[in-house]
């Protein structure tokens, strides 16, 4: 009963909550937590039932209003569907029991928005993953895009102005996407996603097709924030909320990733390919090199999630089973290793103030767990073997070695080097260098010269070596960031019998 | 045929100039603009779409889309006009000042 409407519930909980949000929270402020959390569970509980029914029994298909598919909205849980709904209900509930504390320490007055408007991003995300219908799928997209851009501007002083570049560039990607669906309505005449991939390859004019393709693909580059259309991104997930970035960060882009595969997946059109792979093997390799320049941790972050979407790209363009098995490992692999570093920079920016690098030392001596935690998803982001980042690069490599791209295996392995910078770097001053009250100081006054921690012998004065006070993130910060540090270990363990039994069902017929 | 091909042009035009004058323009008010002349030329793109020659009928299919469009422009739009009046109060200026002073936090 629950798992045939699994399709629909899902995204439907979501909007719901999100109403019930400000009508409860008008009469009992407070209660919004609670109903958040509540639907993240259940629906979470939900998407696990629909992906044992989806690999057990095959795809779940259910009409809105009971308007048969060619013309009314369709929407469809595949094994590929279910995975990403598995992926964004799961971090969507570990993010909402994080955000209890969180939020109260960052933002206290605007905790009915912030579940609000997160119920309403979920919504539309775990909508654009289920329907089966290209017009439904730009209307979900705009309500997860608007939801995003308020979460953003709710921030810091500099938020509303990094929300609207986000905006206008996300609104004009949503409008290049209806204009290339409005191609392929033109060609094909019908807007479901299935029924378009049986007309397709049977089209008597190719031209309006691949017009409409690269539009399509055009408006989702925009939402992907792949390398020549990047800018928005950093911007965004710096001056939002911990708490916001940590929702958004692990899994918005990768639904836009997702809907790559779906589009991809309609149509051949191999030069289309190439070109995106490229763009793909760019962006890997250029989201590194400015990563490693970032004083502020969110903002490398940011960085890091720019060259991540380009391996999940470069594995879905490479177009071999291998590199897609990598692709869709990456997808989650990649949540939750941002989910692990973004929630605990949040933990880091409220427990020492700070959200730059260079002021970090002596962090695992103040945070031991979160430190423990973020060396896990540090090593996975590397590709240490046991942890499951390993995995998903071993796959996009070999993909690319099957594919015989060997251009694309220097840009993956040459991105992991640049991976070992960046993430080193702050390893380095984080774990290896003590606290002093010292270099605090000059670094306070020498705001100009960032780095200047080369001139110690300069003015060689007594040095005050002072252990900063143990200050753990509260308990339930904590645990969500735990789990996922698990998890990502967990994963890299049984990554065979993930594959086997969920993601290789996921994978198209090449 | 003609007229299609008289709305298809427009339309392209529209969302051409859309484009080029939200590339162009750093002030907030011409950008959000330009978005909605995009749109615009999206959605006569889509109505020209709904008309066929010889039959009395109009296919429903387009103009659903292009009403249900329009809603969603209009939330983006207000949504973009709300912020580009905080992003005024906050900074005095209606632009999108294209380097960033201050990386840190």
């Amino acid at each position: 009963m629950i798992t045939q409407n699994a399709p629909a519930l899902i995204p439907v909980l979501y909007l719901v909550a999100a109403m019930i949000i400000p009508m409860v929270d008008y009469f009992r402020s407070g209660l919004s937590y609670f109903i958040a959390l509540l639907a993240s569970i259940s629906i979470f509980g939900i998407s696990l039932m629909g992906l044992q029914e989806v690999i057990t029994n095959g795809p779940i298909s259910y009409h809105l209003a009971g308007w048969m598919p060619p013309l009314g909205i369709e929407l469809v849980m595949d094994s590929l569907s279910a995975f990403i709904c598995v992926i964004i209900s799961a971090s969507a509930l570990l993010v909402m029991i994080y955000s209890r504390t969180n939020l109260v320490q960052e933002l206290p007055d605007k905790t009915m928005g912030f579940y609000g408007l997160s119920m309403l991003f979920m919504g539309g995300l775990a909508g654009i993953a289920l329907t089966g219908d290209f017009f439904n799928l730009f209307v979900f997209l705009e309500i997860s895009a608007l939801a995003s851009y308020g979460l953003m501007a709710i921030g810091v002083k500099r938020a509303p102005v990094s929300a609207f570049r986000y905006l206008v560039l996300g609104t004009a990607g949503a409008i290049f996407y209806l204009m290339g669906v409005v191609f392929i309505f033109i060609s094909t005449g019908t807007l479901n996603m299935a029924d378009v991939s049986n007309i397709l390859p049977h089209v008597e004019y190719v031209r309006p097709v691949i017009a409409g393709l690269v539009l399509i693909i055009l408006g989702i580059i925009i939402k992907m924030g792949i390398f020549p259309i990047h800018h928005w991104l950093p911007d965004a997930y710096t001056d939002a909320s911990s708490t916001a970035s940590a929702l958004i960060a692990p899994i918005g882009t990768k639904v836009a990733a997702y809907v790559l595969i779906r589009v991809l997946t309609i149509y051949e059109f191999p030069p289309l390919l190439d070109i995106l792979s490229w763009i793909a093997a760019l962006s890997i390799v250029a989201g590194s090199v400015l990563a490693i320049a970032q004083p502020n941790i969110k903002r490398m972050l940011a960085y890091s999630s720019i060259a991540n979407i380009g391996y999940i790209t470069l594995g879905i363009t490479l177009a071999n089973p291998l590199a897609f098995i990598g692709a869709l490992l990456h997808i989650l692999n990649h949540s939750m290793m941002k989910l692990v570093m973004f929630m605990s920079s949040g933990g880091i920016y409220n427990n020492m103030g700070t959200l730059n690098m260079a002021r970090m030392r002596g962090f695992p001596l103040v945070m031991p767990f979160t430190a423990l935690a973020f060396i896990v998803a540090v090593m996975s982001m590397v590709g240490i073997p046991p942890t499951s980042g390993f995995f998903s690069k071993l796959y996009l490599i070999l993909g690319a070695v099957e594919a015989g791209a060997w251009v694309f295996v220097g840009a993956i392995l040459l991105s992991t080097l640049l991976g070992l910078v960046y993430l080193f770097r702050f390893i380095n001053i984080a774990f290896f260098r003590p606290y002093e009250k010292y270099d605090d100081r000059m670094i306070i006054q020498g705001e100009s010269r960032k780095l200047g921690l080369n001139d110690e012998d300069k003015d060689a004065g007594p040095k005050i070596y002072e252990t900063m006070p143990r200050n753990e993130m509260s308990i339930s910060m904590l645990l969500p960031v735990l789990i996922v540090a698990v998890g990502i270990i967990l994963v890299g363990v049984f990554n065979g019998v993930l594959i086997d039994k969920v993601i290789s069902l996921a994978v198209p017929d090449f | 045929m003609t007229t299609v091909i008289i709305y298809a042009l427009t339309a392209t035009t529209l969302f051409s100039v859309g484009l080029y004058g939200f590339a162009i323009h750093p002030d907030l008010i011409r950008k959000i603009v330009s978005l909605n002349i995009m749109a615009g030329g999206a959605f006569l793109f889509l109505i020209s779409l709904a008309y066929h020659t010889g039959s009395p009928e109009v296919d429903p299919v387009p103009q659903a889309m292009v009403l249900t469009g329009i809603v969603v422009t209009i939330s983006a739009t207000a949504f973009a006009l709300c912020l580009a009046r905080r992003i005024k109060e906050k900074t005095g200026q209606c632009l999108l000042e294209h380097r960033r002073k201050d990386t840190e936090t």
